[in-house]
């Protein structure tokens, strides 16, 4: 090992500042991870190190409440969509914006779509009542022009995994794509003059060139957001939906349940609990995937 | 290339060390002076009256000021700070020097990060003197008695050392501001800060819009009803009634406006913050309802007064529904967030609040819409007709003041207590400011803010976290005398009947998992409780039983046994 | 060569329209939203959103300018510790990313583990507040909001990734050539990273701009509040008193006033500010043709 070291000296001292501040700001903190299985008390012992020990019941709030089930399932269903959706729209904006000319438009369009990203899910939840209010919103105007029945959005469960995918995608996409452009703006131009000196189209220097260069982006992408696929996207759900619980079935997560339940309470325990067990799932899942990877793509993976 | 790296090199450890330059200067000079108190320490545990003395040597003391201390105050704040605080502050200190020589740091955070940022100082070992702990703070203070983090404080009040905690804290109004801890013991664990026994719910209405479809002042739920009426049919596009759909129930509010008033109430509904309701059988023993809706348990009906065994135990869902279907209550509100903007902006003909807030509300109305003239509906039948021992409180204030059991500073915090009550010349500064410059007194009774004064510029100190007090309240002077008198009413200890949970909290440590899965369920009865659908008894029933699901029969239990054990101590006297 | 083909034709078009359509939509409710920061709140919520403004009022600006302390000194400490922030974040980010794409490094591997760890698992507030204060006494300075923020594992990934699609024949020949891997890195791989470093500055940047829950933990001195914080608290406020608050609570607070609907669009729209200019003065990293090039070199 001191060889290996040794003969890549410089690299390895470059991470060197890394790995320290990784240590101390990430892995120092872990010990917290503990705390899922006491009874926290920040009096008992220096830093409340002596709290009682209570193996699993801090978990038993959450697994025992029969919803458990179908509240992993919304969180799991939900972040797919967002996932695949999200992966989806952010390539196809990309190599749009690549190849449209005129660069004002480019520059502008790149700029509008990075916008929504500022405004807070409170600012978009204030704004989707305007859209989606059943007498006075846009959405229910434009209908009865057309002569259709209004639809009464807040209390109808059924059309909310569709207008959160939507929403997710408005306010995220500018973001997803920035990634995106960073790594077509770094591909060898001289691979399409070539390809256009062939004779291919347009159409096929992106399926059979740009494409595949952003294979790696993508499954990176992809792996990274896996392992958050058991996090409910808490600010946009609760925003939004806040304590309705008509739209319960389809937009209730882990992580909006766990706020319900522990609100007044505040039990570290507990709710270090459920993150305890969101983090292993998802990292359990990412372990899979990468393995996956490696063996069809090695470069590609993770780690 | 080579250029602009090192130029950016440059730039980068140019700012670095400017940086640290800028935080070298800002790193905080005063160290939080936790120089600990001279004086023998109280120990927090001992429930018999331990004489915390401050080296009380006759002539020495009198004529030396003890030594300088900083206590910490952790409270929450509608603002980042405080206008005007050190102003008020250097008054104090001019004013003390001698006696007290404390000084004060008040650290205010946000409403729902209090409970949070106190939990971490404790457990990160800083100092903290006083905490604003609160029911409804997160832990709420049930939670952190239970853990032993708050420090006994009943060898300070009925002391003679203490005159002025004395004074302003009644035996009675202590005792049921005391708590339960893990041992079953009642002690005081906070100091409680309130102006009245209960918010003085009221519909406030805009009395022109009234007037204009012939209705001149809303005295009675018909005559609600009839302005509603006139609401929907000749004002298209105003909302008669805006409600929060996240908060309570509308249920609940309906409900109380019409069940009829009794003489006998050996029931509660909804006890301490839990989900149950109790009632006393004529033998005095316990009977804690089996259903989330008290009035759907037979059982439970067959115990309460004469006058309300008939009543529909699905009256207020009913009447909800109704409501929601007249059109007085909006479709989506459920996602109604901002009552009192619609009702501020025009597009409500009435919103819920409470009565203490009446002048701030009626400036912000006829400022917002011209020729609007604000009316007020009281919901509550028996301060409508101000009608004695008609309506039940357990005296119990929602804000309290605690010390952490660890602190050193515990009893230098209570003779800043002391000296803030024992005079209303103290209180005022503190809550008002300094006088002639914040505000003007108008008697003993009320205050007004002088003229030229920018009321966004003014002294906003929280009083809910500091001062409050039964005995020392002074209202806006442009408040009209029936407010006055109903306020007056709602500070007044004998106008209410004593409830059954008066002195009693929920100890919930044994079924905290039950508690934390019902916390969730409950908002399940938003939906009938707000009227949005027909279907009542169907959902009630779901309700009940995911209620069963998530352990309500453990945490029923558990109160039984923990109230009846109340009761041994304080047994229901038939009112 | 300049006539595409009718498949290439419908697909350009179909770039420009959904692109086009897609930043209408997105630039719509920025500039509503806008519109009603400048707009009579009680207006708003009697008329609706519009287009233009319909009661021109400068009262939610005026008490987030006046009412929230001092605002212009927010603003230097926010950009400071943005500025600050961003150059460190790239700094650490990348040289702790290259050494993991150099697939001759026996570790690298064990040490992109090593980082993703610190992706998944945290330790919470407790363990993190403690270390914080106790052991490294950062609170109530601006280190505090410097610092932790710097490296996270997501930037170190997408950084990695970019440097791995360098060709290696750039860093084999110039070691043929006799340089050392840290010339390889500053002169040759950073130059032409310019794409992904200021990608990263941007969502460094933008981090930065955005951090409140820090100040609220760490700093109680008010000369240190950040922008975003002092805004954070506005809408925390109001949010909290509409909340599922029981109205005991809600009475026991007292008369509080809530921010109405027209703060809380006003406050969005300040805290945005200057970082949107930021944007277009990063763009031009990510419109191709400006960088490459310097492969052939």
């Amino acid at each position: 090992m001191l060889h290996e070291i040794a003969k890549n000296r410089y690299l390895y001292l470059l991470t060197v500042p890394g790995i320290v501040f990784l240590i101390v700001f990430n892995y120092l903190p872990m010990v917290g991870l503990y705390l899922s299985f006491v009874d926290y008390n920040p009096m008992a012992g220096l830093y409340g190190m002596k709290s009682e020990f209570v193996g699993l019941s801090n978990f038993e709030f959450f697994f025992g409440s029969g919803d458990w089930v179908a509240i992993t399932f919304n969180t799991l269903y939900l972040n797919a969509l967002f996932i695949v959706t999200g992966l989806a729209v952010q390539m196809f904006m990309a190599i749009g914006l690549n190849e449209v000319a005129g660069n004002r438009f480019k520059k502008l369009a790149q700029s509008f779509m990075f916008l929504p990203n500022f405004l807070s899910w409170t600012v978009v939840s204030i704004f989707s009542i305007a859209v989606f209010s059943t007498d006075t919103g846009v959405v229910n105007a434009v209908l009865t022009a057309l002569g259709l029945e209004p639809i009464n959005f807040y209390q109808d469960a059924s059309k909310w995994p569709l207008i959160l995918v939507l929403l997710k995608l408005w306010k995220g996409v500018g973001f997803g794509t920035v990634i995106y452009l960073a790594t077509l703006a770094g591909m060898d131009q001289e691979m399409f003059e070539a390809a256009k000196i062939d004779g291919a189209s347009r159409f096929q220097s992106i399926l059979y060139l740009t494409l595949p260069m952003l294979k790696t982006t993508t499954i990176l992408l992809l792996i990274l957001l896996v392992g958050g696929i058991f996090y409910g996207d808490f600010g946009m759900i609760f925003a939004l939906i806040g304590d309705n619980p008509l739209l319960r079935p389809t937009t209730d997560v882990i992580d909006t349940y766990v706020y319900r339940a522990l609100r007044m309470n505040n039990d570290i325990g507990m709710s270090s609990a459920v993150g305890l067990f969101q983090a292993f799932v998802g990292f359990i899942l990412v372990v899979s995937v990468n393995g996956i990877t490696r063996k069809i793509e090695k470069d590609s993976a993770l780690f | 290339m080579t250029r602009i790296t090192r130029k950016s090199t440059a730039l980068a450890i140019a700012l670095l060390l400017l940086l640290s330059v800028m935080a070298a200067c800002s790193k905080n000079e005063k160290e939080s002076g936790g120089s600990p108190s001279a004086s023998t320490p109280a120990s927090p545990s001992a429930s018999e009256a331990t004489k915390p003395s401050e080296s009380s040597e006759p002539g020495e003391s009198a004529k030396a000021p003890p030594e300088e201390v900083t206590l910490e105050f952790y409270m929450p704040s509608g603002t980042a700070d405080v206008n005007d605080l050190q102003a008020v502050l250097d008054r104090f200190y001019a004013d003390t020097k001698d006696t007290l020589n404390t000084k004060l740091k008040f650290n205010f955070t946000t409403f729902d990060n209090i409970g949070q940022q106190v939990s971490l100082k404790i457990a990160g070992g800083e100092q903290v003197d006083s905490a604003f702990v609160a029911q409804w703070t997160a832990p709420n203070i049930n939670q952190m008695i239970a853990k032993n983090q708050l420090a006994n404080l009943d060898s300070y009040f009925n002391n003679d050392q203490y005159p002025g905690l004395k004074k302003a804290f009644t035996p009675e109004y202590l005792k049921n501001n005391s708590f339960i801890d893990a041992n079953g013991e009642s002690h005081i664990y906070g100091i409680p800060f309130t102006h009245g026994f209960d918010g003085g719910g009221v519909i406030y209405y805009r009395q022109d819009l009234a007037e204009k479809h012939g209705i001149s002042e809303i005295k009675s739920v018909e005559d609600l009803t009839k302005y509603y009426d006139a609401i929907v049919t000749n004002e298209k596009g105003i909302v008669p009634l805006s409600w929060n759909g996240s908060q309570d129930l509308i249920s609940d509010i309906l409900w109380t406006m019409v069940t009829p008033l009794t003489t006998k109430h050996n029931f509660e509904t909804y006890v301490a913050g839990t989900n149950s309701s109790i009632a006393i059988k004529p033998d005095g023993s316990l009977y804690v309802a089996k259903t989330v809706n008290p009035w759907s348990d037979p059982e439970f009906m067959a115990l309460l007064p004469d006058e309300l065994k008939s009543v529909d135990p699905l009256a207020g869902f009913k009447m909800a529904r109704e409501w929601y279907k007249k059109g007085y209550l909006e479709k989506d509100i459920l996602a109604q967030k901002d009552p009192d903007g619609q009702f501020m902006s025009g597009k409500a003909a009435s919103v819920v609040r409470t009565l203490d807030i009446y002048p701030s509300q009626k400036q912000q109305l006829e400022t917002a819409i011209p020729g609007a003239k604000l009316g007020y509906f009281i919901i509550n039948p028996g301060y409508l007709t101000g009608t004695p021992k008609a309506v039940g409180s357990d005296f119990k204030a929602w804000n309290f003041a605690a010390i952490p059991s660890n602190s050193k500073n515990i009893e230098r915090t209570m003779q800043f207590f002391d000296w803030l009550f024992s005079d209303l010349n103290n209180h005022d500064l503190f809550e008002f400011g300094i006088e002639g410059k914040h505000w003007t007194a108008e008697g003993d009774s009320k205050y007004s803010i002088p003229a030229g004064v920018d009321a966004a510029a003014n002294y906003n100190f929280p009083g809910f976290t500091l001062t409050w007090n039964p005995t020392m309240v002074r209202y806006d002077g442009n408040t009209p005398d029936d407010v006055v008198t109903t306020l007056n009413n709602l500070g007044d200890t004998n106008f209410f009947f004593k409830k059954l949970s008066a002195g009693f909290n929920f100890v919930t440590d044994n079924v905290k998992n039950e508690t934390a899965k019902l916390n969730d369920v409950k908002s399940l009865l938003r939906t009938i409780g707000d009227g949005v659908t027909d279907d009542i008894e169907g959902t009630l029933a779901k309700v009940q039983k995911e209620f069963d699901k998530a352990g309500y029969e453990k945490v029923r239990q558990e109160l039984e046994k923990q109230f009846s054990e109340f009761l041994k101590t304080n047994p229901y006297e038939g009112q | 060569m300049n006539r595409l083909s009718i498949g290439d034709r419908t697909m350009m078009l179909v770039f420009y329209v959904s692109i086009g359509l897609f930043s209408i939509l997105c630039v719509l409710p920025m500039w509503i939203a806008l519109m009603a920061s400048f707009t009579n709140e009680l207006e708003l919520i009697r008329s609706g959103y519009g287009l233009w403004i319909r009661s021109f009022d400068l009262t939610a600006y005026k008490l987030i300018f006046t009412g929230t302390g001092s605002v212009y000194r927010a603003y230097g400490v926010t950009v400071l510790t943005t500025i600050a922030g961003v150059v460190l974040t790239v700094f650490l980010t990348s040289s702790f990313a290259y050494p993991l794409s150099v697939k001759s490094l026996k570790y690298r591997n064990r040490l992109s583990f090593f980082c993703y760890i610190t992706m998944v698992f945290n330790g919470g507030l407790v363990p993190t507040y403690i270390l914080t204060t106790r052991f490294l006494h950062l609170q109530d300075t601006l280190w505090v909001l410097i610092i932790p923020a710097a490296l996270n594992g997501f930037n170190v990934f997408l950084m990695k990734n970019y440097f791995a699609t360098l060709p290696e024949a750039l860093a084999e020949s110039a070691k043929i050539d006799g340089a050392s891997e840290i010339y390889i890195y500053f002169k040759i791989i950073l130059p032409l990273s310019m794409p992904i470093l200021a990608t990263i500055a941007l969502f460094a940047a933008i981090g930065y701009w955005n951090e409140w829950f820090r100040v609220l933990l760490f700093i109680n001195d008010k000369e240190l509040f950040t922008l975003q914080f002092l805004i954070m608290r506005l809408q925390q406020q109001a949010e909290f008193l509409n909340s599922s608050l029981s109205a005991s609570a809600r009475a026991a607070l007292g008369g509080q006033t809530i921010p109405t609907i027209g703060i809380r669009v006003a406050t969005a729209m300040v805290s945005i500010g200057p970082i949107i200019l930021l944007y277009p003065f990063l763009q031009k990293y990510f419109i191709k043709g400006l960088t490459i090039g310097a492969v052939k070199g």
